[in-house]
């Protein structure tokens, strides 16, 4: 169990980790218009609240850090400095260096405290002289926008209270201290304590041990009145106390802050500012009046403007969260709603199943109504994980950014179909894909300004990245002006790893997959970006473990574009049940091509491979009998199911094929994490398992064996499971 | 809680030391009755070393500056002690303008804020 600060700092980390993705956001931007006071005050507001918040939070390393930083923004915020490259520059440094003390629960090793200190001097070097003496910013600065102070206490929303707490003379003899009582009331929520003095007679008159004073306490909490009352229970006849709640959550906000009679005149042209200052200026406040012909008592008037301005910021606070009415879940609570729902998916099945052999129309009825139900349920749930892809672009600016100026490149990155959905866990898992294609992409891509200029180019060039849905898919894509691909480099490189033959013929397209083997770089000179010849490897891992492909097309010196087809969910697909004896296998629809009949006419075996001759075209099949190695023997008429992967047809021998068949998948269990050809299993409405096959690799077993068949001379190679 | 008194001319100085709570409030107001009666136009209250304070303590210090404006004495607060800033800050008492609604810039606790500790010098 996490207790409650627990709690808290794990939303603050939560939320100051997406205020330093603002940030650097921000700073991007400000990068391209400098001297945009929207996006200066966007990054000061940024910095002020991680700042406020960490000290609140017992972050002080971070807060200390930021005020500096913050500092620098105060100054461009006032025109005192401009936002040169060089302090943009160090801020996303400072932003990165809060990153790791955020991580780091603020403690951190010897060598990043001095990185930290360096980034502070240099951007203490880059300020004015005379902004460093003392303290010099003002704290209000905030203030001046008519923020409330970000010091974590605008994270209070509730009710808000007018409590009027009048002492009795005697409360000090009955041993109470009243700002004990006032601190109580401070607990609970966010306070404005103001204290009337006007009763306190002259020193002759008074009786010392007398109470003169009374308090006027405004209260925002989101506790009950109750214990807002609980505060003054020992009071008993010691005070006279009236709570009253004065402004509500639960109310419908009123839009009373509208403009004001004279901005509207001015903004329609009726009247000029200056008429209207020379008025109002003249006029006196209504508070002013009421105190000068002696009707109340200043602290009244103070009182109530306070109680205005108090209930003004509740309000306030309370839109700016209505606005984003949004609720945090923890990612496990929804991953284990998609498993019960997935269940219920099972179960349903099962149902429909029975039902079927009954010929029962009510329950038929019921079973159809169960199915509508859970199909909606179930897309709810997955709809649930689905965040737009924007927020992992987005991340990609930044890496683009520094690694073009690294690599001396001038690239312009456009986005394209940020909005597309996808599942939560499917785009975190993208991240490092898509880092590497980028780096790629500038890297062995984009040529230098002066190469491109004399290929012709525009000095500057383009890297896209889009996302599109495409079926059941979505389909994102990386994609540059730059060099292309060469394909002699990769057919030599190919040769030399023994991938190919010299007489081999290979379609550019088979050269272009070969990319992504293990160790396959053309790059001349290793670099820290890329060249080692993991990245591709890397990537196509990567997505194949979302059940994806990933494929690469390029023309030499027009560009390269890498295209991921990742699967929308992981949880349930589409899949086609087979049958091998009494074993169900599942495999993806989407890779299913067509399913023909096995006639021995039309069976050929060729150097240990078995071919069938498919209305002319010879296509390789595996038995998934021997490769599953199932007792038993082979019906008379086998079905061959038509597969495609990778752009190559293969065929797979089953006994029957069941049907479609939408597949919970239920990841095994690490016994059997070696198994290479199943990538999980499902269960069937009759509560029997089906395993769902990896094709890739199951296909990869299929080569290898191959090979070792031919070296043998034998068709009969057991496969491994 | 001891206070001592200097005159000189038409300038009395007041200086407060040790606890100023409820304790002392009896003490605090007589102390402050009988320096007031001797004491000349100008009033400086020095509470620099008061240790601990509370809202009994402060009344009474209103009060006597009540009855100082009320006689055209002039009274005013130098040096003021970290105990009496936390005092006025849990009792409400900085958000407040001022006591007497007619002359809300003469408030002791207001004024010895915006003019700090400079008159110390």
């Amino acid at each position: 169990m996490t207790s409650p600060s627990d709690r808290h700092k794990d939303a603050y980390r939560e939320e100051a980790v997406e205020l330093l993705n603002e940030l650097e956001e921000s700073l991007l931007e400000l990068e391209e218009n400098p001297s945009d006071s929207t996006i200066i005050g966007r990054v000061f507001r940024a910095l002020h609240t991680v700042k406020g918040s960490g000290s609140m939070f017992g972050y002080n390393n971070i807060a200390a850090f930021t005020h500096d930083v913050e500092n620098t923004y105060e100054l461009i915020r006032s025109g005192r400095l401009d936002a040169s490259k060089e302090i943009i520059d160090l801020t996303l440094l400072a932003r990165d260096h809060i990153r790791i003390l955020l991580e780091a629960d603020d403690t951190l090793s010897p060598e990043e405290a001095v990185e930290g200190e360096r980034i502070i001097d240099s951007i203490k070097a880059l300020l004015p002289k005379d902004a460093l003496t003392g303290d010099a910013l003002p704290e209000d600065a905030l203030a001046m926008e008519g923020q409330p102070e970000g010091d974590g206490e605008d994270l209070v929303t509730g009710r808000t209270y007018r409590i009027i707490f009048s002492p009795h003379r005697d409360i000090f003899l009955k041993g109470i201290n009243p700002a004990h009582l006032l601190e109580d009331l401070s607990a609970l929520g966010r306070t404005y304590v103001l204290a009337h003095m006007d009763n306190i007679p002259s020193l002759e008159d008074m009786d010392p041990e007398g109470c003169y004073v009374s308090w006027d306490v405004l209260l925002t909490t989101p506790r009950p009145e109750q214990d807002v009352r609980d505060v003054f229970m020992f009071l008993d006849d010691g005070a006279d106390i009236t709570i009253s709640l004065i402004d509500d959550t639960g109310q419908i906000a009123v839009e009373s802050d509208y403009k004001k009679l004279g901005e509207i005149l001015v903004e329609k042209g009726d009247i000029s500012q200056k008429d209207i200052e020379s008025i109002v200026s003249d006029r006196k406040l209504l508070g002013e009046m009421l105190v000068e012909e002696g009707l109340v008592p200043g602290s009244a008037v103070d009182s109530a403007l306070m109680e205005q301005q108090f209930v003004k910021d509740a309000r306030k606070q309370r839109r700016s969260l209505d606005q984003a009415s949004t609720v945090r879940v923890p990612s496990e609570k929804l991953d284990s709603l998609v498993n019960l729902v997935s269940e219920m998916v099972t179960t349903q099945a099962r149902l429909t199943q029975i039902t079927h052999g009954r010929r029962d129309a009510v329950l038929t009825s019921i079973s159809e109504e169960v199915e509508r139900l859970t199909a909606e349920l179930h897309d709810s749930a997955m709809n649930i994980r689905m965040v737009p892809i924007g927020s992992t672009f987005s991340k990609f600016r930044r890496l683009v950014r520094d690694l073009s100026k690294e690599l001396g490149r001038n690239v312009n990155l456009v986005m394209e179909g940020a909005e597309t959905e996808l599942d939560k866990t499917v785009i975190d898992r993208l991240n490092d894909p898509m880092v590497h294609l980028i780096r790629n992409s500038l890297d062995h891509g984009i040529e230098p300004p002066d190469v491109r200029g004399s290929a012709g180019k525009h000095a500057q060039g383009t890297i896209k990245i889009a996302a599109l849905h495409s079926g059941a898919d979505v389909l994102v894509k990386v994609q540059d002006d730059g060099a292309g691909i060469d394909t002699k480099a990769v057919a030599r490189k190919a040769m030399d790893l023994g991938l190919i033959t010299p007489d081999d013929e290979v379609s550019d397209q088979d050269l272009f997959g070969l990319i992504f083997q293990p160790g396959f770089s053309t790059a001349r000179n290793v670099s820290s970006v890329s060249g080692r010849g993991v990245g591709m490897d890397v990537v196509r891992q990567s997505v194949e473990g979302l059940r994806g492909s990933v494929e690469c097309t390029s023309r030499k010196g027009l560009g390269s574009t890498i295209t991921l087809r990742i699967p929308l969910t992981l949880a349930i697909i589409e899949g086609l049940l087979v049958k091998v004896e009494d074993a169900f296998f599942v495999m993806p629809l989407a890779t299913v091509e067509e399913c023909v009949e096995l006639q021995s006419s039309r069976q050929l075996e060729d150097h240990g491979r078995s071919l069938v001759n498919v209305r002319g075209e010879l296509i390789p099949y595996i038995k998934l009998r021997e490769k599953f190695s199932v007792s038993g023997t082979r019906p008379p008429l086998e079905q061959i199911v038509i597969i495609k992967v990778d752009n190559k047809k293969v065929g797979l021998a089953v006994d029957q094929v069941v049907g479609e068949h939408q597949t919970v998948i239920k990841s095994l269990s690490r016994v059997y994490k070696d198994l290479r050809a199943i990538s999980g299993a499902t269960i069937l409405g009759d509560g029997t398992v089906a395993l769902i096959l990896d094709l890739p690799r199951l296909l990869e077993d299929a080569e290898l064996s191959e090979a070792i068949a031919t070296g043998r001379e034998t068709t009969n190679q057991p496969g491994k499971a | 809680m001891p206070l001592k008194v200097t005159t000189k001319g038409n300038k009395t100085t007041l200086v407060a030391s040790g606890p100023m709570t409820i304790q002392n409030a009896s003490e605090l107001r007589k102390g402050l009755l009988d320096s007031l009666k001797g004491a000349g136009k100008s009033i400086v209250l020095d509470l620099s070393g008061v240790t601990e304070s509370d809202i009994a303590c402060i009344q009474v210090l209103c009060a006597a500056h009540k009855s100082v404006m009320d006689k055209d004495q002039a009274i005013k607060m130098v040096g003021q002690s970290a105990e009496i800033e936390e005092a006025l800050a849990s009792s409400g008492i900085l958000q407040f303008a001022g006591c007497s609604s007619k002359d809300r810039e003469s408030c002791l606790w207001l004024a010895s804020r915006s003019v700090g500790d400079r008159d110390l010098s």
